[in-house]
């Protein structure tokens, strides 16, 4: 009897809910339960009387037509199959870690420059003023070598998983639907990943707290410019893994809430982070150029990463404002 | 088993039918026209409550509720003066339709 009332359920679970539908659905289920137990009666076994008048049914759509209903996931946008929800699941989870380590190696490059940069200094300071004159000129080009680098790398991962993840760029604007029973999968799997993301996010932050203690921490007790350096090195390596943390596990825990169309990402809400991203798209690589100008012209290594903590600052406070504006 | 298709546009003529004598229920409906049919057409129940519903919106038949039997409330239909109008027009549609189709019927082939 179970099998025939979740049967039903099913069946009625994308329908709106009013008196008529209600009715409708008892008289469905008195119906199969009277065919049922009269199967029953003529000797049938369980599993056949289910059977049978589940095979009788015929197809709720020619009622649902009929009563003016119609499903919603009809008419709303693009419906994915449990394949195509399973592969998306799976290539955000794959592509998002690239962009974690695309970040994490720009963020490496600069620490390696202002690394190599004071290295190379104090190299000089001891054995190469002794030898030929060309050396200056060297020593100033060396230390972008490995700059670069891992700066092409870090550009080049981010430019390849966002070309990958483009194919599943159509979640963020379109109205996606999936079946109960993937809906089910896809719950299943943010319910399982909860704890992870929590703890992932927790570790991130601690990473970004602990960042700036350790920075000051080796520049205090080393006092040289070697140990600045090795400090703002640590702190921007922390940075990176830190980023990693926050990409990884936001991105797949925002691929379980889309499709699920939970919490922030209603179509309205997408408006409201176009702006900010658009402006994010203008802001973020304008300071990173300033940075490089300033700290090469100035050759202000030893405080131009500052610049990147004030933006980020002033950014989140503009995307918070934003999002007050557009909520009233 | 007749094929759905086939005798679609006379689902209403026979729920109709059925109906002409005393006012009945789904189950009871749909287990006359197995039986009367001798189970050559089984109407799934999809289609016979779409026919409700259709019928209904016409006024051909009413709705009320029966008395409650253990605890369940079923749902009675009765035909009403205007269905009895349209049951006749369905059924003087009928021979009409059978002596178009019969005309291309061959059955010595």
């Amino acid at each position: 009897m179970d099998t025939i009332k979740n049967y039903l359920e099913n069946l009625f679970c994308n329908v709106g809910v009013n008196e008529e539908v209600l009715r409708l659905k008892q008289d469905l289920y008195n119906n199969m339960e009277e065919k049922y137990m009269e199967l029953k009666r003529e000797g049938h076994s369980e599993n056949e009387a289910i059977g049978m008048v589940i095979s009788n049914f015929g197809n709720i759509d020619e009622l649902l037509k009929e009563l003016g209903v119609e499903k919603p996931a009809a008419k709303k946008g693009r419906f994915l199959s449990q394949t195509e929800v399973e592969d998306l699941v799976y290539n955000q989870k794959r592509w998002s870690k690239f962009i974690g380590i695309g970040v994490f190696l720009i963020l490496a490059a600069v620490a390696v420059l202002i690394l190599s940069g004071v290295v190379l200094e104090k190299v000089e300071l001891f054995n190469i003023r002794s030898m030929s004159v060309n050396i200056n000129e060297l020593s100033s080009a060396l230390p972008l070598i490995p700059f670069f680098i891992l700066l092409a790398a870090g550009i080049g991962t981010l430019i390849i998983s966002g070309l990958m993840l483009e194919k599943y760029e159509f979640i963020e604007k379109e109205e996606v639907e999936i079946s109960t029973s993937t809906r089910n999968w896809v719950e299943k799997r943010k319910e399982s990943y909860q704890l992870s993301y929590v703890i992932l996010i927790v570790a991130g932050v601690m990473l970004c707290v602990l960042s700036p203690m350790v920075l000051i921490t080796i520049a205090t007790f080393t006092g040289t410019d070697l140990g600045g350096a090795i400090g703002v090195a640590s702190l921007l390596i922390m940075i990176g893994i830190a980023v990693y943390l926050f990409v990884v596990s936001g991105m797949e825990m925002e691929t379980y809430q889309r499709l699920l169309k939970v919490g922030e990402f209603s179509p309205e809400r997408n408006k409201e982070n176009k702006v900010v991203s658009i402006v994010a798209a203008i802001v973020w690589p304008l300071t990173v150029v300033v940075f490089l100008a300033w700290s090469f012209l100035g050759n202000d290594w030893h405080i131009s990463w500052i610049l990147f903590p004030i933006v980020g600052i002033l950014f989140g406070a503009f995307a918070g404002v934003v999002e007050l504006i557009q909520k009233n | 088993m007749i094929s759905s298709d086939v005798i679609r546009g006379y689902n209403d003529t026979i729920i109709l039918f059925l109906l002409l004598k005393d006012p009945s229920y789904g189950y009871e409906i749909s287990k006359n026209i197995r039986e009367l049919t001798k189970e050559q057409y089984i109407m799934k129940e999809t289609t016979l409550y779409s026919a409700f519903s259709r019928l209904e919106k016409n006024q051909y038949i009413e709705s009320f509720y029966g008395d409650e039997t253990n605890g369940k409330r079923r749902t009675y239909y009765r035909i009403t003066p205007l269905g009895r109008a349209y049951y006749q027009e369905k059924c003087e549609e009928w021979f009409v339709t059978k002596e178009v189709v019969e005309k291309f019927i061959e059955t010595s082939l």
